[in-house]
């Protein structure tokens, strides 16, 4: 129970399509979901995005079970902002479209998050002409995450085996033990923030250094492949965004009528 | 110049520690030699390693006097990453060192601040995962690895640098016996040989078959330099907190059977 | 006793770390769980107190599953010392971090029995500070003593002696006896041959996720260095002149460092 919360949000590596991808193509692509998302004001196209998106992250991200994960834990807030639209509204179907903005949002940047390692990423910006600094400070802090995640899971463990009841007991013994894990999650952050700064003078870091990236990354075939699919399904509901609705919908209809019957 | 460390008179106390870490050493390290730093848990032998790195005192708080020249820079007027240049150093925690997410990068990472092409510094970083044996670690995050691998992807990071001075806290922690042996075989290549090794180890047995010179700190202060054969002389007659390898104990505490018999009969 | 019955676990959904294990740990007895980096020690010791739930298989400990009992309550029975101590430190000082584990565990007098813990582990010194500023070896032999402080039937120890001196490893040594001749049992992961060859015990070499040598210390004295290559294992001197005196007839049978010891000392005797 405890791990879901950050590895929710995590990269971790996998051999799927989707992560072999380079990260610039899986960016754009994120960002024409992105701005699909936040134009297309139908329901039946936010459905369509969200079916498109989920097809990529299953198909060719085999996410299944993380996606799962990812929702259940994103699901509180999706509630929230559902409810928080019907209360000022009044209107079931109207709030319906922000919470599904909020979904395919979410979706779109987990096809590039949950797919792309750090570092690549920190590569990509790197190439895309930001400074070392900038784009090191920002590898940096999306690995915190996975040492977070890391430390969380053994200092959990740590603290159940020494007998530390977690789940069960008071409100106050439950208080009390839940400050062995906040305390040494924070000290050890701190001591990690600091170590890292060592580390990286030690290691022979210095601003405005002279800087070869490891990878290179490459364009290839499916990467273009990928983006020019994405694009043109952007385009079509761009442009032919009112007559796809009105197939969708009659679809919806007639499929909600045989239901009926 | 023969001296690669000179340190001189260097005491030093953490802020908020009762009593001083070091008191008081006078140390030189030569060029090319090989030394096997050795003494108590808390002894201070971390601490010396901090000095010579820079992390005290330009990280650590405390007081600090005395003075530690390491490749006729000042330590203490130095910054560390001019220091760094020289000196590499393989941390006690492996954990405290990593920066990147992927093996290959952490690995890498020293090198993309040395000019190389992509291609060469490829080829160095599969180089010496395939002499680790953790070629299969490729791609992989460094927050999922178990303790061995990812005490072996920091070491790793430490054998492309070629640094004047290589100092390993602790290298054979967390390692398999065979790989310690492998480590040892490594060191032997890597090292360009007028560079200097300081190793410091608890296991006596794996290192001093290895090393030219043991150096034996107690409470801060030296208190050998030399040979390991008379170390282990030395120490068979008074009181030490050292891991003596077993065959070695037995010989010891057999040795004193014999003595105390003749005394007897 | 701990039962593990084709154990079988996988962290990401398609590559298994542990592969049809299958081991039991009686009353009494000392394991030692050998094998080369990334062979699955630790996963494995993760699962005798339920931090971990078998993909397949199952693990009992005194017959409870451990999928179906809190890790709460297996770990009054099983006490593990983490490969990383630092992960479990929380206390503003060394003597309260060993007294609120005991007081979790319901012993009698915990403060007076904390203060005689840090005399048994030699850390008197250390009493009022931050376990965060302790030296490496330090560090390790403050988790041993939090976690022996009270009586668990199982002791678990992965890596005990990395980084610990002589002193801390003769205390180490005293305390994994106190606890066998309680009655209690102990596993160890280790790579220290020489810790595992101090003692006679049960030894389970794992390989990739699978066991592939089940035997008795002793009998690793005479084993095939190759054969223990594969596996990263490396006899040390002691071994080899253990095994010699073997062959030569010094000693007859191998009993850990105390038979040894006595054996060639009662052979210098009758010279
Ligand atoms: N950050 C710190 N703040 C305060 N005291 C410290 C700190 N780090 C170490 N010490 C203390 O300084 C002394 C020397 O510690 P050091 O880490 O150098 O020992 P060591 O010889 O490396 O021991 P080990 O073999 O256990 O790693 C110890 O008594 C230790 O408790
Ligand atoms: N959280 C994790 N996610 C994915 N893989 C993991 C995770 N933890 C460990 N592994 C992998 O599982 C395998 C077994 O790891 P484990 O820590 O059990 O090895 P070990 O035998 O204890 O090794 P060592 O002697 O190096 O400590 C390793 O290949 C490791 O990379
Ligand atoms: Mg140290
Ligand atoms: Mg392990």
């Amino acid at each position: 129970m405890y791990r879901i919360g950050l590895e929710a949000f995590r990269f971790e590596e996998r051999d799927a399509p989707l992560y072999r991808l380079d990260p610039r193509a899986k960016l754009l692509v994120a960002f024409i979901y992105m701005i699909l998302t936040i134009l297309a004001n139908s329901q039946a196209i936010q459905l369509l995005i969200t079916a498109l998106l989920l097809a990529t992250l299953l198909l060719l991200g085999r996410l299944g079970r993380k996606l799962v994960k990812n929702l259940v834990t994103l699901a509180p807030l999706m509630t929230l902002v559902f409810l928080a639209n019907y209360l000022v509204s009044g209107d079931l179907m109207a709030s319906l479209l922000p919470t599904q903005k909020l979904l395919n949002l979410v979706m779109s940047l987990n096809t590039f998050f949950l797919t792309t390692n750090p570092d690549d990423f920190a590569i990509t910006l790197e190439k895309m002409g930001m400074p070392l600094t900038i784009t090191l400070a920002f590898s940096l802090s999306l690995r915190f995450i996975h040492v977070l995640a890391r430390v969380l899971t053994e200092i959990v463990e740590a603290q159940l085996s020494r007998g530390h009841k977690l789940d069960s007991g008071g409100l106050t013994t439950r208080i009390r033990n839940y400050t062995a894990i906040l305390i040494p999650l924070i000290i050890i952050s701190v001591r990690k923030s600091i170590s890292v700064a060592e580390t990286l003078e030690l290691r022979g870091f210095r601003e405005g250094a002279r800087h070869t990236p490891f990878t290179t990354m490459k364009i290839g075939f499916w990467d273009v492949a990928y983006i020019i699919v994405s694009i043109s399904i952007a385009t079509a509901l761009l442009i032919y965004g009112g007559e796809i609705e009105n197939i969708l919908l009659e679809i919806l209809t007639r499929y909600l009528e045989d239901m009926a019957i | 110049m023969q001296e690669i460390v000179t340190i001189e008179n260097l005491e030093f106390k953490y802020l908020g520690a009762g009593d001083k870490a070091l008191r008081g050493i006078d140390l030189s390290l030569e060029r090319g030699r090989r030394y096997l730093l050795v003494g108590a848990s808390g002894s201070g032998k971390t601490t010396l390693a901090r000095c010579i790195t820079g992390l005290i005192p330009h990280f650590y708080q405390g007081e600090y006097s005395g003075e530690v020249v390491v490749d006729g820079m000042k330590v203490s007027e130095t910054p560390i990453q001019r220091l760094a240049e020289a000196v590499g150093y393989l941390r006690q925690n492996p954990e405290e060192q990593v920066l990147m997410t992927k093996v290959e990068r952490e690995i890498a990472f020293s090198l993309e601040f040395r000019g190389l092409t992509t291609e060469e510094m490829e080829r160095i970083t599969r180089r010496v995962m395939e002499n680790l044996g953790i070629s299969h670690l490729w791609g992989r995050t460094t927050d999922t690895l178990s303790g061995g691998e990812l005490q072996k992807v920091v070491i790793a990071s430490m054998l492309v640098l070629e640094p004047k001075i290589l100092i390993l806290d602790e290298p054979s922690a967390y390692l398999s016996p065979m790989a310690v042996k492998n480590l040892q075989g490594l060191l032997d290549t890597y090292i360009p040989s007028q560079s200097t090794l300081l190793v410091i180890d608890h296991r006596l047995d794996y290192w001093i078959g290895f090393v030219d010179t043991v150096i034996y700190i107690d409470r801060g202060v030296v208190r050998y330099m030399g040979s390991p054969g008379r170390l282990l002389n030395l120490l068979g007659s008074e009181e030490h907190r050292l891991n003596i390898p077993l065959h070695i104990r037995l010989s010891h505490d057999l040795k004193q059977v014999v003595n105390t018999r003749g005394v007897n009969s | 006793m701990i039962r593990v019955e084709n154990l079988w676990y996988t962290y990401d959904g398609d590559n298994y770390v542990l592969r049809d294990v299958s081991l039991e740990i009686g009353e009494g007895e000392i394991y030692y769980i050998l094998g080369d980096n990334g062979s699955g020690k630790t996963t494995l010791i993760r699962h005798l107190n339920g931090l971990l739930k078998p993909s397949r298989g199952r693990v009992l400990v005194d017959g409870l599953d451990t999928r179906e009992t809190p890790v709460s309550r297996l770990a009054e029975k099983v006490s593990i010392v983490f490969q990383n101590p630092e992960k479990m430190f929380y206390m503003p000082t060394v003597i309260e971090e060993i007294s609120t584990t005991l007081r979790n565990f319901g012993v009698e007098n915990p403060d007076q029995r904390a203060e005689e813990i840090l005399r048994e582990y030699g850390l008197s010194r250390y009493r009022d500070r931050s376990p965060f500023t302790l030296s490496g070896g330090e560090k390790r032999i403050l988790s041993i003593a939090i976690m022996t402080g009270w009586s668990p039937r199982y002791l678990v120890l992965d890596e005990p002696t990395i980084g610990l001196d002589g002193d801390y490893r003769r205390r180490l040594q005293w305390a994994i006896d106190r606890h066998l001749s309680r009655g209690g049992s102990v596993v160890i992961v280790t790579h220290d041959m020489e810790l595992v060859l101090e003692r006679e015990g049960r030894v389970v070499i794992l390989s990739d996720g699978q066991v592939v040598y089940r035997g008795y210390t002793q009998e690793l004295i005479d084993l095939d260095p190759g054969q223990l290559g594969r596996y990263g294992l490396v006899k040390p001197t002691y071994a080899r002149s253990t095994s010699y005196m073997k062959t030569s007839g010094v000693i007859k049978d191998y009993h850990g460092y105390c038979g040894v010891f006595a054996e060639v000392a009662g052979v210098l005797d009758n010279v």
